[in-house]
């Protein structure tokens, strides 16, 4: 267990989430109870909340629940960090509600994708896995995922009105339903009270407002940035840095692909000119071009976009120390008549199954029903309920501190763009746009370079099939 | 008694058969001594060699059926541009890692092999990393390199120089992830020079120095001809291995940033276990073998024996 632990640690240093001294104290800590944890496996049975292991790992990253129970499914995820101990507590939580179901629960796979598809292809697949929505197409047009039906859907209690209808729209592949949706997340703007008001700033609600902030904060001398772009360092960019590109991109009325998905069509005067605006507050608010996180956690950042996952770490003091100074509002937009945000979601599909197992099949749509209904719980790792009831509840919330953050990300649900389902290369296209966008922030290529080399190389992906 | 010698005639027919095959000098007579290596080579090595040859000519995720494409995969190489790239970069990578991670464990060698104080103190701490993984070396540096709070940038600054955004910028990133190599592999190569050295005789020094020979003369006409077998190896191994890249790539870097670190090894990765490219995958992994290859004989040829 340490091990797979520090599996995910390394990634969150990889991805800049994780300071060095975070990641050593949680490494040696790690390691010394690595005894203990190997023992705790051995008697079988292992709780999220009743492991004998201290902090660092709060939650394991691996939790097999009810060992007595006759149906058992395994549930894997490639949530991690925070996210990962809330799934693992909702988990837990399930388990105890449902004793004649157990759940072998593993969260933080590195290598979700290709571990999935080897999964599929070995016989070995999990009875759920938790997906990115726009990982349907991959998985579906290569049969690694079975439909699921309008009758099986409602005998579990699953109905498509208790769910936010335009994340409902993203869970099929060629008209067939393919997922359940467990959340939403978006983008929003975090910012840097203390930063701005030192300065006499109001909080930026267009993008010229995040120009004006940038060049009135940025201060090179003292590594003060007025705005970082969402660039993970040491090359984590590659697919993630696309969601950011997109934001940007629909809020200049551009298109990713075109009407049936068979080419780039963002290689357009829309396409360069929200490119360019990336670039440019780049230039002006990150000119050395920084890494991202470290500095904003210190509070040497003014406005930077980032999605409800993140709440978590800034507004913990002993992860970020500006955790007080840090606050988030609804992401700037260029024209706020004409507002858009990129946004996805975490679904929950059946991968086939070699033995087709009735019993474990409804015990799994039980699971999800179970896990949608109680994703306030979920929402406390900084995402947005997908299904209606959970979210009301998320607004009705007054006291829990990450809550009333993921409140702000809400309203941005009614203009929220999604990545297409249907188009089964769509995790091949997205590092390709990602990384050229990355390199024309980073000056290593134009922005008219940029979107033409990305264009083709889409192309002749999506040519290729 | 024909029916006799018609019976025996067969016989003596299978045992020269026999001889040949399985006698003191059979062919088939080391099959047996070899046999447990060569059935897990065979089948761990061979086998899947020559699969991603065959498969190198279909397209193939692994789920779907095979489909072939004859040439295909080897003829979109050419415009590939992202395939161009990790070549260019795995060309860079080589170009600078290569000499760095073969010089300086020579030069190192040389040191230790000479009555210095702390040799073996020194013959330790050089060694020291190699015992440390992939993974744990990369990690290491990542910090060292970080850009606000790094060592590296920390003593540039002393030295008055201008700091790098190592990892975050072009070309940088693949300079970064080549000293890691080398710090990571030097003591390597130095044990291996190290033991060359000890071939080398005494008196050769011995009758060059009473012939007024200087130390730059002595390592270029005695030492350097004299370990030429050990510099052959080392030379041809740590250019395998530079064109090989990819753990270092995976941790540092992840072929970043905007691709500027995406080398063939991690080029192939992508392909064929992100994308599940298996065709065009193995087809790239084709072309850098023949690359390999190619270069592997150049150097052979470079340092063959000159008498």
């Amino acid at each position: 267990m340490p091990a797979k632990y520090l599996q995910g640690a390394l990634e969150s240093v990889r991805v800049g989430q994780m300071s060095r001294r975070e990641f050593i104290k949680r490494a040696t800590a790690s390691g010394v109870t690595a005894g203990a944890a190997y023992g705790m496996l051995r008697t079988g049975s292992v709780y999220a909340q009743d492991t004998p292991t201290p902090a660092p790992t709060q939650t394991p990253i691996a939790i097999s629940s009810n060992e007595s129970a006759k149906v058992r499914i395994q549930y894997w995820t490639i949530l991690s960090g925070p996210d990962g101990d809330e799934m693992s507590a909702l988990v837990q939580k399930f388990s105890d509600e449902n004793p004649d179901i157990g759940v072998d629960s593993l969260q933080g796979l590195l290598d979700f994708v290709p571990k999935l598809q080897a999964a599929g292809i070995s016989g070995t697949a999990p009875d759920v896995a938790l997906l990115r929505s726009y990982y349907i197409g991959a998985f579906a047009s290569k049969g690694v995922l079975s439909p699921l039906t309008a009758d099986e859907l409602a005998a579990a209690g699953i109905k498509q009105e208790d769910w936010d209808p335009t994340v409902w729209g993203f869970t099929t592949f060629e008209d067939q339903q393919y997922t359940v949706p467990l959340d939403i997340h978006c983008f929003a703007q975090f910012y840097n009270k203390k930063l701005l008001s030192a300065k006499s700033l109001e909080v930026p609600k267009t993008l010229d407002d995040v120009k004006a902030v940038a060049q009135a904060t940025t201060d090179q001398a003292n590594q003060i940035c007025g705005y970082q772009n969402w660039i993970a360092p040491n090359g984590g960019a590659g697919e993630n840095f696309g969601w950011l590109w997109w934001t940007f991109q629909a809020q200049f009325g551009g298109q990713f692909l075109n009407e049936d998905n068979s080419k780039a069509a963002f290689n357009t005067p829309e396409g360069a000119a929200a490119l360019q605006a990336m670039v440019d507050l780049e230039t002006v608010g990150n000119p050395d071009h920084l890494l991202y996180f470290d500095l904003q956690r210190n509070g040497q950042v003014a406005v930077w976009p980032d999605g409800p996952w993140i709440i978590t770490p800034m507004t913990n003091t002993e992860e970020a120390p500006a955790a007080n100074d840090i606050a988030v509002s609804p992401i700037f937009q260029k024209d706020p008549n004409a507002p858009a945000v990129w946004a996805q979601s975490h679904q929950f599909s059946l991968p086939k199954q070699s033995d087709n197992d009735e019993e474990r099949r409804a015990a799994s749509l039980k699971f999800i029903e179970w896990m949608t209904a109680h994703s306030v719980d979920w929402a406390k790792a900084g995402q947005i309920p997908a299904r209606n009831s959970a979210r009301d509840e998320v607004v009705a919330n007054t006291d829990n501190p990450v809550l009333q953050d993921v409140k702000v990300f809400i309203p941005e649900l009614a203009y929220a763009k999604f990545w297409p389902t249907d188009v089964p290369t769509m995790l091949e296209i997205g590092p390709r746009i990602g990384n050229h966008a990355v390199g024309a922030i980073l000056g290593q290529e134009s922005v008219e370079d940029a979107l033409k080399n990305a264009e083709q190389e889409i192309n002749d992906i999506i040519a290729n099939g | 008694m024909s029916t006799a010698s018609q019976v025996a005639q067969p016989v003596r027919y299978r045992r020269k058969t026999l001889t040949w095959l399985t006698g003191e000098q059979g062919i088939l007579r080391p099959i047996p001594f070899v046999a447990p290596w060569l059935i897990l080579f065979g089948y761990f090595l061979l086998y899947p060699i020559g699969y991603g040859f065959y498969i190198s000519f279909y397209k193939w995720n692994l789920l779907t059926p095979k489909q072939y494409v004859g040439l295909m995969n080897y003829r979109r190489l050419l415009d590939d541009t992202l395939f161009q790239k990790s070549l260019h970069n795995t060309l860079f990578f080589v170009a600078v890692c290569a000499p760095l991670a073969i010089i300086l464990p020579l030069l190192l060698a040389v040191l230790i092999d000479s009555p210095v104080l702390g040799r073996t103190f020194f013959r330790s701490a050089f060694t020291t990393p190699l015992m440390m993984s992939v993974t744990t070396v990369s990690l290491l540096w990542v910090w060292f390199l970080n850009p606000v709070f790094g060592l590296v940038n920390h003593y540039l600054d002393l030295l008055g120089l201008p700091q790098q955004h190592w990892l975050n910028q072009s070309p940088w990133s693949l300079v970064a992830v080549a000293l890691a190599t080398v710090w990571w592999t030097t003591g390597f190569n130095m044990v291996i020079f190290l033991a060359g050295l000890q071939e080398v005789p005494e008196d050769l020094y011995d009758a060059a120095k009473v012939d007024g020979a200087g130390v730059w003369s002595l390592f270029w006409n005695i030492t350097l001809p004299t370990i030429r077998a050990t510099l052959l190896f080392v030379s041809a191994t740590t250019i395998i291995a530079s064109f090989r890249v990819f753990g270092q790539i995976y941790v540092m870097t992840g072929g970043g940033p905007a691709d500027a670190s995406r080398t063939i090894g991690y080029h192939i990765y992508i392909t064929g276990f992100q994308n599940f490219r298996m065709g065009s995958a193995s087809a790239v992994a084709w072309v850098l073998f023949l690359l390999v290859a190619v270069f592997t004989l150049i150097q052979f040829w470079l340092l063959r024996e000159q008498d």
